[in-house]
């Protein structure tokens, strides 16, 4: 007979590691979103891209393809390139776009980020023939720890502790640096931002860039964990990675953390109780619940437009 | 008869089917909010027509019209739950809608036949009949788009905050628009079902939001031929460039990327916005020879036009 709160351990602990993941994908997104103004169908196909070029990059000769960290970096640098394509073919000549009303530049970004999206997946199909593709063995190949009935493998302990690192030092340079400031006014108002100094261009194209690479990364850490990848991982992790922006509000990033976690142990739960089948619904359950009591957003800012 | 096309007759069959589906997501986003729940409503009207006329033999009119019935009432209830979102907010919600048709469809295995779906209940609307149903569907947008009506719509959806200032009954419109997509949406994914006599669960998820959005706003949000312009388009392209294998798709992306950096109205807004420019110029020389007194009110109405 187990311990009741030593089962509950067993189901929470990985939903907290799962929820570790889905924060990395999501704090990309809120960038993308909150202060891109980007709602960014994109990022799923660049978390595809990046593991697909990364594993076919370990299985050739050259430098450094038996280096895990090598390939890691290949990963995360195949994220940024799209981060900064993305910039420069779509969100760089809509924002200049002064026909463009704010409605319709926020309906050109989304529809061209659903075109890269098209673009970049065809890519993977191209590479992958649609087949899951195995990591590498040889590479990385993740053991697993045990205590009791719980069993942990190691790409989730590093998962996990990247998300913390990150989002500390995320939280750290936004709050107290200058550039962080800057990024802050970008998110607020682009043309205000504009006006007091701040080069929009750059600023975009850096975040653009890091989103790109956070889902690279996010990509690459899944892959690990689950020791393959398959091309259709990214679309299921979208729909989640909206919800978890949403219900954290746009633009926090403690909120994105703390929704993460807190929907990787939700789903671990519901998936304990009624099957993992009916996991994804209940995430968008709670979203709806959550946005009926505050439409902006968990922990996000209630923002009201004056007429 | 359509040989230059160089379409098959399944192709045809598919481009009129997506036209119906087209003028459903359409339908939901001339309002100007980003409420992508129509993939639900045609996953609601597929099985409908699965359940009622496959299991339970009912004439597929029938069956289709319960299955409107049905995503009218599934479409009140949704506007009731997010009613008060907007943006970024509403689309992920109204995702959820998606969602939970496509796990209600995978898990109610009794009913839904699960993973699997259900199958062999064709009944194919033959070409004509398709032909019809298009054209009606698309006169009433037409009908629609000169009414007054269209032109708040179409405030609505540039500019929310001017609609409510002018007074617009904002929720309302919202509401009628959505109705009018959930309808057509049921109608359209019935249709679809019926004619490949089978409907699975994978049938009407998230990538079909995007197709048919990308679609819609490839043809133009809120002319009555964008939907028309926009399933032909993304219909006849895949099947032209055939030869290109999978890359077409990298093409095809392209394609869609030049057109909202270019063209932010889509095709059909970009010619509108042409054939004013030009009935401005016509008339600015028939001013210069002495001209109408009407004449100042007609380029304020074609710069609306071109606004929009």
């Amino acid at each position: 007979m187990r311990g009741a709160p030593l089962f509950i351990f067993e189901v929470a602990v990985p939903g907290v590691l799962a929820g570790g993941l889905y924060a990395i994908f999501a704090l990309g997104l809120s960038l993308s979103v909150g202060v891109l103004r980007v709602i960014n169908i994109a990022h799923a196909a660049m978390l595809t891209l990046a593991p697909v070029l990364a594993i076919e990059y370990a299985g050739s000769s050259y430098p450094g393809s038996s280096s895990i960290f090598v390939v890691i970096l290949v990963g995360v640098l195949v994220g940024v390139a799209c981060g900064l394509l993305q910039e420069l073919v779509m969100i760089r000549p809509i924002r200049r776009a002064e026909r463009l009303s704010a409605r319709q530049a926020e309906r050109a970004t989304l529809i061209g980020s659903v075109a890269i999206w098209f673009v970049l997946n065809s890519i993977t199909i191209v590479r992958t023939h649609a087949q899951v593709v195995p990591f590498p063995r040889d590479v990385f190949a993740s053991s697993t720890y045990r205590w009791g009935d719980l069993y942990v493998s190691r790409a989730q302990l590093i998962t996990f502790g990247t998300a913390i690192v990150l989002f500390g030092a995320l939280a750290v340079v936004i709050a107290k640096t200058q550039v962080g400031r800057q990024v802050r006014a970008l998110a607020n108002d682009h043309e205000a931002a504009g006006l007091i100094g701040v080069n929009v261009d750059a600023y975009s194209a850096g975040c653009s860039a890091l989103a790109g690479a956070l889902a690279g990364l996010a990509g690459m850490l899944l892959a690990m964990t689950l020791s393959a990848f398959d091309y259709a991982n990214g679309t299921d992790l979208l729909a989640k990675g909206f919800v978890i922006v949403v219900v954290g509000g746009l633009g926090s990033i403690g909120g994105t953390f703390v929704v993460a976690l807190g929907l990787g142990v939700a789903e671990a739960f519901l998936g304990f109780y009624f099957g993992t089948q009916w996991q994804t619904m209940a995430a968008f359950g709670i979203l709806v619940l959550v946005l009926m009591a505050r439409p902006g957003g968990l922990l996000g800012v209630q923002k009201v437009r004056a007429v | 008869m359509l040989d230059v096309l160089r379409l098959s007759d399944v192709a045809i069959d598919i481009m009129l089917i997506n036209c119906v589906l087209a003028y459903a997501a359409s339908a939901a986003l001339s309002g100007g909010a980003f409420n992508v729940a129509y993939p639900g409503f045609m996953g609601v009207g597929a099985y409908s027509a699965g359940i009622l006329s496959g299991d339970h033999g009912w004439h597929p009119i029938m069956a289709t019209l319960a299955g409107i019935a049905v995503a009218l009432l599934a479409a009140l209830l949704l506007q009731v739950l997010l009613r008060r979102l907007d943006g970024v907010y509403l689309a992920v919600a109204s995702v959820g809608f998606v969602v939970l048709i496509g796990a209600l469809g995978r898990n109610l295995t009794s009913i839904t036949g699960g993973a699997i779906g259900l199958h062999g209940f064709r009944a194919q609307l033959s070409r004509e009949e398709l032909v019809l149903l298009v054209a009606v569907i698309a006169f009433g947008f037409f009908v629609f788009g000169r009414s007054r009506l269209a032109s708040l719509v179409a405030i609505r959806r540039e500019d929310p905050e001017l609609a409510s200032a002018l007074g617009l009954k904002v929720d309302r419109m919202g509401t009628i628009l959505v109705m009018v997509s959930a309808g057509l949406g049921a109608l359209g994914g019935s249709v679809r079902a019926y004619w490949l006599g089978g409907v699975s669960p994978g049938d009407y998820v998230f990538t079909l939001v995007l197709t048919l959005m990308a679609m819609v706003v490839v043809g133009g949000v809120g002319h009555w031929s964008g939907p028309l312009i926009g399933a032909a388009i993304f219909t006849a392209l895949p099947e032209w460039t055939r030869d290109l294998g999978t890359w077409r798709d990298i093409g095809i992306g392209a394609i869609v990327l030049v057109i909202v950096r270019f063209a932010p109205g889509g095709i059909a807004g970009t010619f509108q916005a042409l054939w004013a420019r030009r009935r401005m110029r016509t008339m600015a020389r028939a001013e210069g020879r002495g001209g109408g007194v009407g004449a100042p009110l007609k380029p304020l109405a074609a710069a609306t036009q071109e606004a929009s």
